[in-house]
């Protein structure tokens, strides 16, 4: 037990810095002889204080859900270090490993396959508390089970039912009950609401907000547009091709975002309002995403970008303070 | 080049009448009921937007349209006309061998659901060039390639000579787009053609559907469970629920002044960009079981609204407004609830 | 037509109503029902082989020599399945070779299964060297003919009913593991043992609570199948001589005996053969029905396919 110093409050509960995944993914050449490697993530830095949102954005491939999976340690780190509540984690295994899941937690992005189909509710939900032997006590685990589920807005006759019995919006509210269940100090939501229906994913995200206020948690909220994460993160990052090219403060982002690739991802998002849809002009992007195996050289985004010059090409932009609150890639904004 | 009305039918019988179109799935669990009772209508050249949740029965409907219910679904009741003639029955069954796939076309969310990924797609394009209009395979690869630059492919003449793996999602859906089109329909359905698709893509791909729209004259019916797609593409909107429309109008006036509680929980649950607020709006509960779908209407269980009447009497679609219908007891009764989204935009 | 499903049934505990569903199914399921049929028969008839048996199956009569069938002229129904070229009766030999079928399927099944499911376990879920070794030995031993390896080593072994169930496997657990490590590898890669992982649950936990119950309806399908070719081999091997030897009795024994009388008892080979046959095609049946009944979307095809024939009248 660490005595809370006082400047333990201004250290961020999670550090990452230069993370890099890179995936290996075959050979080529008649040989075989040149390794291939899939640049997932490539030198990402960035941190989250405790009871902080923080919105990670980005497209299909961009790396976000590597990044988050990599901070849970599920896939192997290429380069770059990871600090959790001031301890670095980059190269625990083993035991150490398994005690650390303690402190964060995965929502998933499919409340279908995420939970086991064979399993009862209750059985899913104490989980971790059993495998952490939390709680020896039978009937005292069932009882905090049902806690937990109270305080995810489920029916307590949920607990023995199976998955099947439920709609994926109630399931989602078992995936995170399960997340609960250890107190973690920081969950990591991966899309948790994509698969949903609109209706539903306010529920689901009304809900992460209340936890928030009740247990003080802290999220790294994967999402694949600006719009679901704007009412609830305090900053928002955006990965493009593997990399970090804008971390703003929230209003920053939405009101003035600094790198072209946010702005042309914000004018991608249709408003649900014929009239101001109609009017809206879109940042013209054309292209398609680069191909990770071969990343282009210089800014990733060149290929499509806007305001592209030759200087964007060759040279890559660093991470920059751009003034009131934006901090983004780019040599021209 | 596809909207030249054709002279047979007289112009005030709509191109698409789906008429109380019911669709049972006959499972183990029970005879699930996914459309019961539909009811729309489409214009030449008018685009509308089929709105609703997942298990709503939109998908379900235009499947119906293009005649690809499988079982263990089957069409129960109801009729679906094309030009004033039915589709469905034996009577229907040569006229619509003639109509579906080549006066309506439909594009999937999926593009590998229209695409064999076996073969070029030059070739691919041909053979619906040749089957629908007989054109012999010269005129063929050469109308096909126009189909690709139309479908904002560049270098249209290397590109017919790859296969579906070489191109990207985005791409695709275009190359599927195109296909629909190689047919000259009257009608393109969408069937969630951007669900898959990242959102920068998204925005090309419905700026494409857009002009094509307007450019060539179709009939555009969007099915789609995102209110912001439809937002820009559609001059109607039918909002489903449980089986049912229960909102159908022009789309602005909808979505600025919604009378069935539903499409205005739909419109304040929706994220926007625009407009923050401290909560979003949810609507509380789940859509009902199909199987059992209950007595009265369909979503008194989770209406703010929701009296006695409603959970006994299922409302009929009726017109409220000048071409506004709505399924509701209580329609527009919402708005002494207030505007769907917090005000300020 | 909109027609409710089935009224809820009176308090009946939940498993003695899935129990009488799946029987409910089996009996819909003719061929499958069929197949359970000869497999139950073939199981009750082995443990009462003693009382059913008219005769003692070793008991030689010289005065009954190659009797024919109780039908055919000569015939009586003292042996109703006649004798053979030792006055042995055939019904009683036929009854007291199942013993040997059902003990040499199920101990090959068993073993077969352990070692199979086992290896399979260690390939899919370690993955890396150990993954390629099992699989580098059994692609190696694939490539190798089966037959001819077991008439190597029973050429050397004396062969008898241990001899087979202990030298049938060495083939017959390849097809387990491949089964057991394709299941392990998809079920790895669900979402739901990846959450497992995550929440800290150790490999034990994770292999027996959450992939191992995903093996469970394709091995029973499969140990089926398997038990069926395990009689099948033991029948060939018996045939051959290299079996069960004599005086112990085996239905393959029984063919290759009645083998040089077949043109004037054609009775020796053909019920033995029939037994073989039909037990065989059982396994089979019922095999394909546990198939269809474990997999979810089967299940559902030929419901809907019921449901169309019989004019859509739901449940």
């Amino acid at each position: 037990m660490r005595p809370s110093l006082p400047e333990a409050d201004t250290e961020p509960l999670l550090r990452v810095e230069g993370l890099t995944v890179h995936f290996p993914v075959g050979r080529a050449g008649f040989w075989g002889r040149q390794k291939q490697v899939l640049h997932a993530v490539d030198g990402v830095t960035f941190d989250i204080k405790r009871g902080e949102t923080l919105g990670l954005v980005g497209e299909s491939g961009s790396g976000k859900s590597t990044t988050g999976r990599a901070i849970l340690r599920k896939v192997p780190i290429t380069a770059g270090s990871i600090v959790f509540k001031g301890q670095d984690i980059t190269g625990v295994k083993g035991e150490e490993l398994r005690q650390l899941r303690r402190h964060m937690q995965l929502v998933f992005q499919d409340p279908y396959g995420s939970l086991n189909p064979r399993m009862r509710v209750l059985d899913i939900v104490s989980e971790p508390l059993i495998v952490h032997g939390l709680e020896p006590n039978t009937e005292a685990c069932s009882e905090r089970v049902l806690d937990l589920l109270e305080i995810v807005g489920l029916p307590k006759d949920a607990a023995d039912r199976y998955p099947h019995s439920f709609s994926g919006g109630q399931r989602q509210r078992v995936v995170i009950a399960r997340a609960l269940a250890l107190r973690p100090d920081l969950i990591i939501a991966d899309e948790p609401v994509s698969a949903l229906d609109v209706s539903i994913q306010a529920q689901i995200v009304n809900l992460l907000a209340d936890l928030q206020d009740e247990f003080g948690l802290t999220y790294l909220f994967i999402a694949h547009d600006l719009s679901v994460v704007r009412h609830l993160s305090d900053r928002i990052a955006v990965m493009y091709s593997g990399k970090l090219v804008e971390l703003s403060d929230r209003d920053a982002i939405y009101d003035r975002p600094t790198h072209p690739y946010t702005e042309a991802l914000l004018s991608s998002v249709p408003i649900p309002d014929p009239v101001l849809q109609r009017e809206r002009r879109r940042v013209p992007l054309t292209g398609e995403i680069p191909n990770p195996i071969s990343p282009p050289p210089g800014c990733r985004f060149h290929t499509r970008c806007p305001i592209v010059q030759d200087r964007c090409r060759s040279e890559e932009p660093p991470l920059e303070d751009k003034g009131a609150g934006s901090v983004a890639a780019c040599w021209f904004r | 080049m596809a909207a030249v009305p054709d002279m047979e039918t007289p112009l005030d019988v709509p191109l698409l009448a789906v008429d109380d179109l019911q669709v049972s799935f006959f499972t183990r669990r029970g005879v699930v009921q996914a459309v019961r009772g539909a009811s729309f209508t489409l214009d030449r050249g008018q685009t509308i937007g089929l709105v609703g949740e997942s298990g709503s029965g939109k998908s379900v409907t235009s499947r119906a349209v293009m005649g690809l219910i499988e079982l263990p679904g089957r069409i129960v009741a109801g009729d679906i006309r094309w030009k004033g003639k039915s589709l469905l029955g034996k009577d229907g069954h040569a006229y619509s061998d003639r109509i579906r796939g080549k006066e309506i076309s439909i594009i999937f969310q999926d593009p590998m659901t229209s695409l064999n990924p076996l073969m070029k797609i030059g070739d691919q394009i041909g053979e619906v060039l040749g089957h629908h209009l007989g054109m012999d395979r010269s005129s063929a690869d050469k109308r096909a390639v126009e189909l690709l630059d139309l479908v904002g492919i560049s270098f249209p003449r290397q590109r017919v000579k790859q296969y579906p793996y070489e191109f990207s999602g985005g791409m695709n859906q275009r190359v599927a787009i195109a296909m629909a089109l190689a047919s000259e329909p009257e009608l393109l359905i969408a069937d969630e053609p951007t669900t898959a698709l990242d959102v920068t893509i998204q925005a090309q791909i419905l700026e494409l559907l857009q002009q094509l729209q307007t450019d060539l004259g179709l009939a555009v019916l969007l099915i789609t469970h995102d209110l912001g797609v439809v937002a820009g593409l559609c001059q109607r909107l039918a909002v489903m629920y449980a089986g049912r429309i229960v909102e159908t109008g022009q789309a602005e006036e909808i979505y600025s002044d919604p009378g069935h509680p539903y499409a205005w929980g739909l419109i304040g649950s929706t994220p926007r960009l625009d407009v923050v607020v401290p909560k979003l709006v949810s609507i509380a509960g789940a859509p009902p079981d199909l199987i059992r779908p209950p007595v009265g209407c369909a979503y008194a269980p989770r209406c703010p609204l929701a009296v006695e009447l409603c959970e006994q009497v299922s409302p009929e679609l009726i017109e409220h407004l000048p071409h506004r219908k709505v399924a509701c007891h209580r329609a527009f009764d919402i708005r002494t609830v207030g505007a769907p989204v917090a005000a300020g935009s | 037509m909109a027609q409710t499903v089935a009224a809820p049934g009176i308090a009946t505990p939940g498993i003695t109503r899935r129990f009488a569903g799946v029987v409910g199914e089996l009996w819909k399921d003719k061929a499958g029902f069929f197949g359970l049929l000869v497999m139950s028969t073939l199981i009750l008839v082995a443990i009462a082989a003693p009382i059913l048996a008219p005769h003692d199956p070793a008991a030689q009569s010289l005065s009954a020599r190659l009797d024919p069938p109780f039908w055919l002229e000569g015939g009586s129904l003292e042996h109703p399945l006649g004798t053979d070229n030792l006055g042995r009766d055939v019904l009683s030999r036929i009854i007291f070779g199942s013993r040997v079928s059902l003990i040499v399927g199920l101990g090959v099944v068993a073993i077969a299964g352990t070692v199979g499911t086992v290896l399979g376990l260690l390939a899919g879920y370690n993955g890396g060297r150990v993954d390629s070794l099992i699989m580098r030995w059994l692609d190696t031993q694939l490539a190798f003919p089966g037959l001819l390896l077991y008439l190597v080593i029973l050429s050397v072994v004396r062969p008898s009913l241990l001899v087979l169930i202990v030298i049938l496997p060495i083939n017959a657990w390849m097809v387990y593991a491949l089964l057991v490590r394709g299941v392990v590898l998809s079920a790895k890669e669900t979402p739901y043992v990846e959450a497992a992982e995550i929440v800290g649950a150790r490999p034990k936990r994770i292999i027996f609570r959450h992939i191992l119950p995903n093996l469970a309806a394709p091995l029973l399908t499969l140990a089926v199948l398997e038990f069926a070719s395990a009689i099948l081999a033991e029948a060939a091997l018996s045939f051959l001589g290299l079996g069960i030897q004599p005086p112990e009795m085996s239905w393959g024994l029984d063919v290759a005996i009645g083998r040089e009388y077949v043109f004037n008892a054609w009775w020796l080979v053909t019920f033995p053969g029939i037994a073989i046959a039909l037990t065989v095609l059982g396994a089979n049946l019922f095999a394909s029905w546990l198939r269809i009944v474990a997999d979810p979307h089967e299940r559902e095809k030929r419901f809907a396919a019921g449901v169309s024939m019989t004019g859509g009248r739901g449940a």
